[in-house]
């Protein structure tokens, strides 16, 4: 497969300085906490056997980069710098950028603006197991040609053209490749779609797969930086499209055509499905025994690899002692493999041991394992130094840490997640783990899998993030007719409230942001906006008593002053008033007062209230209302009357 | 610096430029890149003995080329420059010339202990200057070879060529021909539909599945080695195999070009152990469905055993298969060959 040669003809203009690659070493998701022990950094996590970052610095060795920028939470600086001393010489210019107290790929960009690092245009690869077989040029070209044409051009995210496991959807223009559509954080299946986006020329495309990789402007790390909940690429995607009309910037599409693939791993099954990817040469010329500066790799038939010591190397192959049942293997040093043992799909570390009848499939097994006869390990990540005894089945699905000897009696457990010591429960607050039969099993305290991401961004968390929902509540009241994302946005708010109001200098900007964030994230519309934060507000325990919601309405003046200015919102606040009114009995003899009280503090209008007043169907609620509205016509009639 | 990380440095820039490049560098220029940092890597390293040297060329060598599988030449490039360094001790101690012809067996014991003890400092200046003898020597093989086309190309021969796109020594051997007013037709066999329209002006492009048909009318077939061995086999790119065979059905004669920095001194009983494997072809959208039941054998080399192949072009003259090793004594030493 070569790529047509007029791609490598056509040079780099000399007006346009070669690309800066951002690369994050980081996976910012709790989710790989089990795994931390072996593989505290995710860009070191081996796909057959060869740490995932070396297949990213292959793949940029061949395109036009030049200088590369790895960026790293100040915790594994040092493995960073271990890359940097291996790979320093296939680039002119290698930055190891160590940010502390980094939780998200947007804290890395705001530290990267902040330290003026990012000069001009970049291409961002916000995972470190992004993997692609072409040099790009074609790709780049585009974006270039759409920057000069229009300097709102500002990103092109690359995609490849398969079917994406999570089902998730775009919406794109077919003529410009713009992106019009894209999915909320909260259904990556899911596109609001209105009818005169097909008027326009919009492709619904589920068929395609993301890439991990952002030919980027200077301007979107600005975006980071001038907002700074965003945690990743696809917040600022989000934003570019909501404020299309004030931001004026487009994202496009770059499609790569169908013989050139590209994959990246964000959780364990992708993991799984990458290195089956790899081990089958889906990616050449990115391929096992070509990524690693300083390893051995030999690949023979039937796609086995094996590792070879650096100080026994033969020149001709070692014959393979594998049995044929076996396929897409890849062993590290000093395996002992029995013959007799059905291995495929798999990538098993160095000095591990596996005994004769044992069937492993679709698994990744560290160094120094044990793996006992008759065994089935089907889907499963098993860390180093484990021990599976005899006869075990390990469930599907399973994640093993460090140093686990499997116990027996757990092996009913689907889903099951082993480690060796608790975990740190403060570091990983979304965690929890308990002592069973000499080990702990981990779980999230939401009781999401491990395993899969879900597309429904319940389960992505941050590893500082705040805490997003209740799910509990969420499929209590599903059928309450409220739109889901709603409801999810209206507990977002109640959450950020509830902690602003604990803390003890109560920042109303902080919380106009966190609210900001939650309605980014949860799509939810401006009225909708109005009306849940107003009712996520009276639902705080201060506001039992009408005392406490005027203090708190004086104090919090700044939130109503942001989200309060039009008649519109303000209607929508009197209709979370009314809410209340209908579903709680003791909130009913306060309506008229707060009402009032919202009104001369100027936080109402008069025309807001009337209009809301004339639309109350509750008998009761317009009768204690009536007053008010007289009384705001009388005061009416007043002023015109002194204007006459 | 350290010299021993220097050394290090030195071999994974080496390793590293011979990755990014992809399709991969001519085999020339890869050839010269090696005698460089061989070159490099002596003149920092300083060995003080022949022996010493020789350890640590086999011992770099093997490491790079286990790093790069595909390519022999780095092993050829350093056992070529051990067989210079050994003639130089030999000839500045007022040997004799070193005598191929018995060079088949081991050296007498005390020629052994002259290599011993030789003073490498002494002939450092020599050694660089055969080094770079050796170098010039490559670079000029592929005139050398391009030049024999006279001989071997006449009026009115239909040749049947194949990877006419990726070998650069293919393209000037018929070029040189065409300018030399040979009239012949050149039939190219392509490997993918889209060479069919890149191919140049003086060649009729064919894929793999004419051959058979198109060689009835062919008077030669010309194909480019990418190893040979002293037993007179090679490797050529894949889909040759098919092509000699039917050359051979045909009583066609088949030209290997092989410049001397291919040919392999070792016997490799088992030529599947260096078919190093390529690309999944397949479209990657069907890897949502198939992942995990895909073998996709695409070898990048076919071996031609020494029958099918008429006359090896090297850079110095025709040789039929059995005399190449025979040729393979003017370049290695039989020490060096054992010993690796």
């Amino acid at each position: 497969m070569t790529p047509p040669s007029s791609a490598f003809k056509k040079g780099v203009k000399k007006e346009e300085p070669p690309l800066t690659a951002v690369v994050i070493l980081d996976a910012f998701d709790q989710r790989f906490a089990p795994i931390q022990e072996s593989y505290p950094c995710f860009g070191t996590f081996p796909i057959c056997n060869v740490p995932a970052i070396n297949f990213v610095l292959s793949w940029l060795m061949r395109t036009e980069v030049k200088n590369v920028m790895l960026v790293v939470s100040g915790l594994n600086a040092e493995h960073a710098e271990n890359v940097k001393k291996e790979w320093k010489l296939a680039f002119t210019e290698f930055t190891v950028v160590a940010c502390d107290a980094v939780t998200s790929v947007g804290d890395c960009m705001r530290e990267l603006v902040n330290r003026e690092l990012i000069t001009g245009d970049f291409m961002l690869i916000s995972n470190p197991t992004a993997v692609i077989n072409t040099n790009l040029v074609p790709q780049i070209q585009e974006f270039r040609k759409r920057r000069r044409e229009n300097a709102d051009n500002v990103m092109t995210l690359l995609y490849s053209n398969r079917e994406n496991p999570e089902r998730s959807l775009l919406g794109i223009n077919w003529e410009t490749n713009k992106l019009m559509l894209f999915p909320a954080a909260n259904s990556l299946n899911q596109l609001k779609a209105e009818k005169y986006h097909f008027y326009e020329g919009v492709d619904i495309r589920r068929d395609l797969t993301s890439t991990g990789i952002a030919f980027c402007s200077r301007l979107i790390a600005t975006q980071f930086s001038d907002n700074f909940d965003f945690t990743g690429i696809d917040d600022v995607v989000r934003e570019i499209l909501s404020k299309d009309d004030i931001l004026g910037m487009s994202v496009h599409i770059e499609v790569l055509p169908p013989k050139e693939g590209a994959f990246y791993a964000y959780d364990y099954e992708s993991l799984v499905l990458l290195n089956t990817l790899m081990l089958e040469r889906w990616f050449y010329p990115l391929v096992p025994e070509r990524a690693d500066p300083t390893r051995f790799f030999t690949a023979n038939p039937r796609n086995l690899y094996l590792e070879e010591d650096g100080d026994e190397i033969c020149l001709k192959a070692n014959t393979w002692i594998l049995g044929d049942q076996c396929f897409n293997v890849s062993l590290g040093t000093k395996t002992k493999i029995s013959h007799l043992a059905q291995i495929r799909n798999s990538c098993i570390g160095s000095h591990t041991e596996v005994s004769k009848n044992t069937q492993i499939h679709q698994s990744i097994i560290g160094k120094n394992c044990r793996i006992g006869e008759n065994c089935r390990i089907e889907s499963a990540f098993i860390g180093d130094d484990v021990t599976i005894p005899d006869g075990t089945h390990v469930p599907k699905e399973a994640i093993i840490g460090n140093g686990v000897v499997f116990p027996k009696k757990l092996a009913e457990i689907p889903e099951i997640t082993l480690l060796n010591a608790a975990l740190n429960e403060e570091k990983f607050e979304k965690l929890s783990s308990e002592a069973r039969e000499g080990c702990h099993v981990a779980k999230f305290k939401h009781g999401g899998p491990f395993w899969r991401r879900a597309v429904d961004g319940k389960t992505i968390f941050g590893v500082e993030e705040e805490p997003s929902d209740s799910e509990g509540s969420t499929s209590d009241d599903e059928d309450d007719g409220i739109d889901d994302s709603t409801r999810q946005f209206h507990d977002e708010v109640f959450e950020s409230m509830e902690k602003t109001l604990e803390s003890n200098n109560q920042q109303m900007r902080n919380l106009i942001l966190e609210i900001n964030s939650s309605k980014l994230a949860c799509n939810v519309t401006v009225d909708d906006v109005a009306k849940n934060v107003f009712a996520a507000f009276l639902e705080l325990p201060n506001n039992e008593e009408l005392k406490g919601t005027q203090e708190l309405i004086v104090s919090w003046r700044d939130l109503f002053g942001n989200y309060y200015r039009t008649k519109r919102c303000q209607i929508h606040l009197l209709l979370a008033v009314e809410d209340r009114y209908n579903a709680v009995e003791g909130f009913r003899q306060r309506v008229p007062k707060l009402v009032h009280f919202m009104y001369q503090n100027d936080i109402l209008e008069e025309e807001g209230i009337l209009e809301w007043a004339e639309s109350i169907e509750t008998a009761t609620l317009k009768s204690s209302m009536q007053q008010i509205v007289d009384w705001l016509n009388q005061s009416e009639e007043e002023e015109d009357s002194d204007e006459e | 610096m350290d010299s021993n990380t220097d050394i290090e440095d030195l071999k994974r820039e080496f390793i590293f430029t011979l990755r990014r490049k992809f399709p991969r560098d001519s085999s020339s220029s890869i050839a010269i890149m090696t005698v460089n940092l061989i070159r490099k890597i002596i003149f920092r390293e300083n060995p003080r003995t022949m022996a010493d040297l020789q350890r640590s060329l086999t011992s770099h060598c093997k490491r790079l080329h286990a790093s790069e599988r595909s390519e022999l030449i780095i092993i050829n490039i350093g056992l070529m420059i051990s067989k210079l360094a050994r003639d130089e001790v030999l000839q500045k101690r007022g040997g004799r010339e070193p005598e191929p012809l018995y060079s088949l067996w081991r050296d007498d014991d005390e020629t052994m202990e002259r290599l011993k003890n030789a003073d490498m400092k002494k002939i450092r200046k020599d050694l660089q200057a055969s080094i770079k003898e050796l170098s010039t020597e490559i670079e000029s093989s592929r005139e050398c070879i391009a030049s024999q086309s006279t001989e071997l190309l006449f009026n009115n021969d239909i040749v049947m060529v194949h990877s006419l796109a990726t070998s650069k020594t293919m393209h000037s051997f018929l070029t040189h021909a065409v300018k030399s007013g040979r009239k012949h037709r050149v039939i190219d066999v392509v490997d993918e539909e889209e060479h069919l329209e890149t191919a140049p002006d003086f060649v009729t492009p064919i894929e793999l599945f004419e051959v058979a048909s198109r060689m009835p009318e062919t008077s030669k077939v010309v194909l480019v080695a990418a190893a040979y061995f002293p037993d007179g086999s090679c490797l050529v790119p894949a889909g040759g195999h098919q092509i000699a065979l039917l050359a051979k059905r045909h009583c066609v004669p088949v030209y290997v070009l092989a410049p001397f920095y291919k040919l392999c001194p070792f016997f490799m009983t088992d030529p599947a152990s260096l078919h190093s494997f390529r690309s999944n072809t397949l479209p990657f959208d069907m890897s949502a469905n198939s992942a995990g039941h895909v073998d996709c054998l695409h070898p990048a080399f076919d071996a031609l055993q020494s029958d099918l192949v008429t006359l090896f072009v090297s850079n110095t003259s025709c040789i039929i298969p059995s005399h190449v090793n025979r040729l393979k004594e003017d370049y290695y030493h039989s020490q060096d060959i054992a010993d690796f």
